[in-house]
């Protein structure tokens, strides 16, 4: 009997290595791809931003001055700020719209729930370029479809891009109508997910819809929850085609978010050494976000 | 369970191994090109000209005219879209030893490159006659160290373009003065066009155009390692390009880079501080407008400028084939047969060449059209645009900005001049 256990468990152990193996051996074309796009890179990166390159002549060592420039540079202060402004609106936003539009999509029936879950997604579709370039026709001042419905409603033309305090936002507008598609989505398979039962059970208790919206759905749907802010809190730090081709950081730097400027201090200003510096401290930025993140709302596994 | 384990395999190890044979077959192929024409030079040409463009097509005529002399070199063009031209392309390039053997660099960028060490001396490619053919003042503007390091071979001179129609039916006729420029551009505006269009973003051409204005109140931007920001003069420039966006009469969001002609051409605007390189735009697409030029206007008190900009020809020092490439650089515009010069001045496209024999031999074509009155009023009054580092041009590019959208003039040049002032004592 215990031979026969003993070998029950060999052959148990053998095939959780080869299914481990199998595993990693399925897994390596993407880590290897991953190790050589992007973690190399961004080591190399940390290696570059302690020298003065312009790219195209040798680079010279400097030590810490890059760092030491970085602490007293406001152009990048600001443009953490802006971008920092950008993601405390974009994040409820895109949340906020997401979760909204699933809960409608959700509750129609048939044929018209088909059509609004393609419509609104369909805007994720375009690339972020094409929509850029059309909703700058849109945005455009004296020709563009939003002043031309403004007008029509009395309201004076707005700048929208040319306008310092409208253009961060006229940018994100663009993200944001990209984006919730995708995220209503998740959110719907999410609710899909929800067990009736629950909400039998609270409408005999004679609940509204509010309750069991903020009592039942919300919290059963936690983890897709805590997804969706993850993913979109990282986003709204990458945003750079928007901004390169709507308004390349103007103006007057006031839609320069932080990848902005160290894209053109690179590409402009022809240091990639101090380009590099500002990268390393936005990912410590992120970084720390992201982890705060995760504590605030992963923490407890239902 | 098995059979299908063994096919999913298969499929896989398929897939992996057709990926890999095609990068084999790639790798063959390009290895075969280079075997074939391993016996010939090969010289790459990159530069911002669009491939439909009257010259990027010229430029194919003459490497066949120059290929056919000369069996043993093989020239390709390369034409990149300016925006990536002047954003990562180059650089990446250089950055990674694939950078081209000649490419077109503007006044703006040519002070990176220098730095950058990425230019060869051409200056044993000018003969003494050819050398005094051009002028000083090109001469220099390429000069490093006494080693010339692009060959000038064009200059493109600033006007205000304007549509007659558009003026006559408002009974305006074209400003001379800064204070009619301002009242025109308002009277101009409609809710459909824009009284005057000039560059409002930040970058080189942005602090091109808006040069010659500083230099007609007699101001500048620096002298040596001075910086000139906090002037009167440049202060009244600044307010002046400030006053026509606050009318709402100065383009804020041109539909197309403001360095194309076509703004003006397509009714979107009704004057427009362009430059020589749109006539042959407007002759050859747009001939049915009634389009009209008159020098730059000029503030109460001031002279007449303009500002010379214009692209040159580099050759890479990282080229292994630099000799070569520096030669067919000379074939083209540092020969002492200016035809092909002449060629590009006056009939790819029409600018002025830094050679006098090129304005002399000419001359017919300098007083054509529109040609005439930048021949005739504007042509002499002009400096060359001015080449400087990148942060000189960013700090500059911040105060036109801060000046227009977020501060007053005078707190925009204040500050400009506090960073100028920094950077040159470092």
């Amino acid at each position: 009997m215990k031979q026969g256990k003993e070998i029950m468990k060999q052959k148990y152990a053998n095939k959780k290595r080869k299914e481990t193996l199998t595993a990693y051996l399925m897994l390596s074309p993407n880590i290897v791809g991953i190790g050589i796009f992007v973690f190399i890179p961004m080591l190399y990166a940390v290696y570059v931003s302690f020298h003065s390159w312009n790219g195209m002549s040798d680079m010279t060592f400097t030590g810490v001055d890059n760092y030491r420039r970085l602490i007293t540079d406001t152009d990048f202060l600001n443009s953490v700020k802006t971008t920092l402004i950008y993601a405390v609106t974009y994040i409820p936003l895109v949340y906020c719209i997401s979760l909204g539009l699933a809960l409608i999509t959700n509750s129609l029936r048939g044929k018209l729930e088909t059509f609004c879950r393609m419509a609104y997604f369909m805007p994720y579709s375009i690339s972020t370029v094409v929509a850029a370039l059309i909703w700058s026709f849109m945005y455009d001042p004296k020709r563009g479809y939003f002043n031309g419905i403004l007008n029509a409603l009395g309201i004076k033309s707005q700048n929208f891009l040319a306008d310092t305090d409208q253009a961060l936002f006229a940018v994100m507008a663009v993200s944001v109508w990209l984006i919730v598609g995708y995220n209503m989505v998740i959110f719907i398979a999410a609710i899909k997910d929800v067990p009736q039962s629950l909400y039998e059970a609270a409408d005999m208790d004679g609940a509204n819809a509010v309750v069991k919206f903020f009592c039942i759905t919300l919290p059963t749907i936690k983890n897709t929850t805590v997804f969706i802010l993850v993913v979109t809190t990282i986003g709204s730090f990458q945003v750079f085609d928007q901004i390169s081709i709507m308004t390349g950081g103007g103006p007057a730097h006031s839609t320069e978010v932080a990848v902005f400027r160290i894209y053109d201090e690179a590409f402009r200003m022809y240091d990639f050494g101090y380009s590099s510096t500002m990268a390393v401290a936005l990912f410590v930025v992120i970084m720390i976000l992201t982890f705060i993140q995760f504590k605030i709302t992963g923490s407890k596994e239902d | 369970m098995k059979l299908r384990k063994m096919i999913s395999l298969t499929c896989v190890v398929g897939v992996v191994l057709s990926l890999v044979a095609c990068g084999g077959k790639k790798q063959n192929e390009s290895q075969a090109a280079t075997d074939t024409s391993s016996k010939k030079t090969q010289i790459k040409f990159w530069n911002h000209w669009g491939s439909e463009t009257n010259e990027a097509k010229w430029f194919n005529d003459k490497i066949a005219e120059y290929e056919e002399l000369n069996p043993d070199v093989e020239i390709t063009q390369t034409n990149i879209p300016m925006e990536d031209y002047t954003g990562a392309r180059l650089t990446t390039a250089f950055a990674t030893g694939e950078g081209p053997d000649i490419f077109s660099a503007s006044p703006g960028t040519l002070p990176a490159f220098t730095e950058a060490d990425v230019l060869y001396d051409l200056s044993k490619y000018f003969s003494e006659d050819v050398l005094a053919d051009f002028s000083e003042d090109a001469i220099n503007s390429v000069s490093v160290d006494g080693k010339i390091l692009a060959a000038p071979f064009e200059q493109d001179l600033l006007g205000l373009y304007y549509n007659k129609d558009m003026l006559d039916a408002a009974g305006i006729t074209p400003p001379t003065t800064w204070d009619e420029m301002i009242a025109a551009a308002k009277a101009l505006t409609t809710s459909d066009v824009w009284g005057i269009t000039y560059d409002l973003t930040k970058g080189a051409y942005g602090n091109f155009i808006f040069m010659p204005f500083v230099w007609q109140t007699g101001g500048d931007f620096f002298e040596g390692d001075k910086s000139l920001l906090n002037t009167p003069e440049m202060i009244k420039a600044l307010t002046m390009w400030k006053q026509m966006v606050d009318d709402g009469s100065a383009n804020i969001k041109p539909s197309r880079f403001a360095s194309d002609g076509a703004i003006l051409a397509e009714g979107e605007t009704a004057m427009w501080i362009g430059g020589s390189w749109a006539i042959t735009q407007y002759e050859k697409e747009y001939p049915d407008m009634n389009i009209g030029l008159v020098p730059l206007p000029i503030p109460d008190g001031g002279k007449p400028a303009s500002a010379g900009g214009g692209w040159r020809l580099a050759v890479s020092s990282q080229s292994q084939v630099a000799e070569q490439a520096a030669k067919f650089v000379q074939w083209l515009f540092l020969d002492e047969d200016p035809t092909n010069a002449i060629q590009w001045n006056t009939e790819v496209k029409f600018s002025y060449s830094p050679r006098k024999s090129v304005i002399e031999q000419a001359e017919d074509i300098y007083q054509k059209g529109l040609r005439a009155t930048f021949t005739n009023e504007i042509y002499g009054t002009e400096q060359p645009e001015l080449s400087m580092e990148p942060e000189v041009s960013d700090i500059i590019g911040d105060m036109l900005q801060n000046a227009i959208f977020s501060m007053s003039p005078e707190d925009a040049a204040k500050e400009g001049d506090r960073k100028l002032t920094e950077f040159f004592e470092n």
